[in-house]
């Protein structure tokens, strides 16, 4: 889906490891709370998972929560041994994915 | 409903013997954005309620309606808040721990917005005197008291808040202030926390590249937007793409000529303004009012189109050259219960580049306009310069004045006059 | 897969190692499955409600144990502003450098907001592939407040950096 951007490095010198960044729009909706001040209870939209693949491989994965920012990014690193197809996914607690891809060249 | 009439229609009718004289009067607007900034004044609950934009930063003030105070609005017949001298209630006995809590009392202005005091409060701003020392200057009471009441009897120059004379402290309370400025005396100040002053505070260094479309949110926001927009048909068929084919990317140069005169309809237009209007004239409908999302978003994507081009507006015409100057009077204009202008914090003279509370304010020379719209990270939404006028403005108790106004178009030029030849560089990306 | 990840105190230390244990005999599979199978899945946890407020002690205990946190120092970079203009968004960095043992990798990097109703705001894990081991990201603070970035090793070795950070708002309301 066109919601997630991926930044890598100008250029590339094979073997490099690299800073790489994603973004995805998503509200990361956080807990309201009711007059009483408690948590209204109810399936809150957030990203809880992202996933990072190069060539099928995956490389990071980290676990994300509402103590995230709305439209959130991560940047993570990426050894650049071989030409290949970088993908980020983003999973919802709605189950929607949200998942970006870059080639990587040399 | 959208009806809008012009000095123009009202030149045609009086004829042309009265057009010289219409030339110099202000041209006339009926809004056209979406209800929350057109903001009408309704009754609910027997109040009298100004509807506004219901999101982040607006809750604090709800619908309070502060019609009493002078607006920006070119219309504006209320005269500004007359200087007051009083005397100081003797019955009162001022109280230093109450005068300290109404001091910081974010419900109230809060003082620690520009003043630095003693107590380690966190954020104190360096607009108005430190009063670290305050105390030992031995003023008398009376006069301090006098001070906070209305400190243009004292100094006609002042552009501290006119705090009794306005009603935004009461009598007892200005008496519980004194006692607690006056308390203010002693050796200097030893902080633990440099981030404590303002004079050595830390300065944050923001949040990073507000063009890197993985930093700044805008930027996939607005793409998206624009996207849609673009081939969102009106009634009678015809879509923005049916005469700007390719999209918002393809309008290479056309943000860094706005805001300018719009001979169609008579007035200085940002493009926020003129997109609504001509989305009705052109495709039979205004898919598009001003301060909506869809068109905030659009007309970042079609800033985005110019991001690193020279600002270059032409100025030269008469509209234009009128134009600024009201902009500019709107600039020195006192506004609000806090009877403020927004030259106040934002030049050098002032309260610009200095700290309020815990932010820097931006100086008009910066210049304060070629990053909108930007991105606010405290509330994830994209802001037009509008909204951000009307949220500047709030705070100070004045009504909003509808988005899509002359005054803010013409505002925003004035701001823009101190860009001309430096970069374009939307969406920003700010607190 | 669903032991793999702890996102909830429901989660007991003991059924972590059994899956660490696991990991260890079917890494081959794994490889197999592909990317789905590292993936932790505290959505699970979350569609059933909201989880739990946290005391930051609670989720040290739940995520650590009783394994000594040593001082990161020379090894974990932590880039936080001192003072962050609001709370919505805090730009935050973790990246490890310095020299690990023969073998070791930094195999987790855990982002915890003491005062935050839940402190754990991130925890990203790396496979050796990644060949490095950073992490960037923006934090939301509820108000100002300690902010620990705590840095797994393969060994099990834990090192943190903490750092201040104060959430300043404008003057007069903006």
């Amino acid at each position: 889906m066109a919601d997630v951007k991926i930044r890598l490095p100008k250029s590339i010198a094979k073997g490099q490891v690299l800073s790489v960044r994603a973004l995805v729009t998503h509200p990361m909706e956080t807990v309201e709370r009711g007059k009483d001040g408690k948590i209204i209870e109810k399936v809150y939209n957030f990203i809880h998972t992202v996933t990072v693949t190069y060539n099928g491989k995956t490389i990071m994965s980290g676990e994300m929560t509402q103590s995230l920012s709305a439209n959130p990014f991560v940047e993570f690193p990426l050894k650049a041994d071989q030409p290949g197809k970088l993908t980020v996914t983003f999973e919802d607690t709605t189950g929607e994915k949200h998942t970006g891809s870059i080639d990587v060249s040399f | 409903m959208n009806h809008w009439t012009s000095w123009r229609s009202f030149a045609l009718i009086a004829g042309v013997a009265f057009a010289a004289a219409a030339c110099s009067s202000v041209p006339e607007w009926t809004s056209q954005s979406i209800k929350e900034s057109a903001a009408p004044i309704v009754e609910k609950d027997g109040k009298q309620v100004q509807i506004r934009y219901n999101e982040g930063p607006y809750s604090p003030y709800a619908d309070t309606n502060w019609s009493k105070y002078r607006t920006l609005s070119y219309k504006e017949s209320i005269p500004a808040p007359p200087v007051v001298k009083v005397e100081m209630p003797k019955d009162i006995k001022g109280d230093v721990a109450k005068g300290k809590k109404l001091f910081e009392s974010r419900a109230k202005a809060p003082c620690t917005g520009c003043h630095v005091v003693r107590d380690d409060i966190w954020p104190m701003g360096d607009v108005g005197p430190s009063l670290v020392k305050f105390g030992d200057k031995k003023f008398k009471d009376e006069f301090v008291y006098q001070m906070i009441y209305d400190m243009r009897s004292i100094n006609k120059d002042s552009f501290m808040p006119p705090w009794g004379a306005s009603g935004a402290f009461t009598p007892e309370e200005i008496v519980h202030l004194v006692a607690y400025v006056q308390s203010q005396k002693g050796p200097p100040v030893k902080r633990k926390d440099p981030n404590i002053d303002p004079a050595t505070r830390y300065v944050s260094e923001g949040f990073g590249d507000n063009l890197d479309p993985t930093n700044n949110p805008a930027i996939a926001m607005s793409e998206a937007t624009a996207a849609k927009m673009w081939k969102k048909a009106g009634p009678n068929g015809k879509t923005c793409d049916s005469c700007h084919a390719g999209g918002a990317a393809k309008m290479t140069g056309v943000a860094a000529k706005w805001p300018r005169f719009v001979k169609t309809y008579n007035r200085v237009m940002a493009i926020e303004d003129f997109l609504g209007p001509h989305a009705k004239d052109t495709m039979g409908e205004n898919i598009i009012p001003a301060q909506g999302n869809d068109n905030i978003h659009t007309t970042t994507a079609i800033k985005m189109a110019s991001t690193g081009m020279a600002q270059n507006i032409d100025m030269s015409s008469p509209e234009m050259k009128e134009a600024l100057e009201r902009g500019k009077t709107s600039f020195y204009n006192r506004v609000g219960q806090r009877n403020h202008a927004c030259a106040d914090c934002h030049t050098e003279e002032r309260g610009g580049g200095k700290f309020l509370g815990g932010r820097k304010l931006p100086l008009l020379a910066m210049p304060m306009n070629l990053h909108f719209p930007t991105y606010r990270t405290n509330f994830a939404k994209i802001w037009d310069m509008r909204k951000r006028f009307q949220w500047c403005t709030l705070p100070l108790g004045m009504n909003f004045i509808p988005g899509d106004s002359i005054e803010y178009a013409e505002l925003e030029l004035y701001l823009a006059s101190f860009a001309q030849g430096k970069p374009l560089r939307a969406p920003g990306l700010g607190h | 897969m669903k032991s793999l990840s702890y996102p909830d105190s429901a989660c007991s230390r003991r059924k972590v190692l059994r899956a660490g244990a696991r990991i260890a005999g079917l890494g081959a599979a794994i490889a197999a499955f592909g990317p789905m199978a590292l993936i932790s899945r505290p959505a699970l946890a979350q569609a059933k409600g909201v989880q739990p407020e946290e005391e930051l002690a609670q989720t040290m205990e739940r995520l650590f144990g009783k394994r000594p946190i040593k001082d990161g120092a020379g090894m974990v970079e932590f880039t936080i502003p001192m003072i962050a203009e609001n709370g919505s968004v805090v730009p935050a960095r973790v990246e490890v450098k310095g020299a690990m043992g023969k073998g070791q990798y930094a195999k987790a990097i855990y982002i915890i907001a003491d005062k935050n109703r839940r402190p754990l705001s991130a925890k990203y894990t790396f496979t050796q592939d990644a060949g490095g081991a950073l992490v960037g990201t923006n934090l939301r603070l509820g108000d100002t407040s300690n902010v620990r970035a705590v840095v797994e090793l393969s060994d099990g070795s834990l090192y943190q950096a903490v750092q201040e950070v104060r959430v300043t708002v404008g003057g007069c309301g903006g």
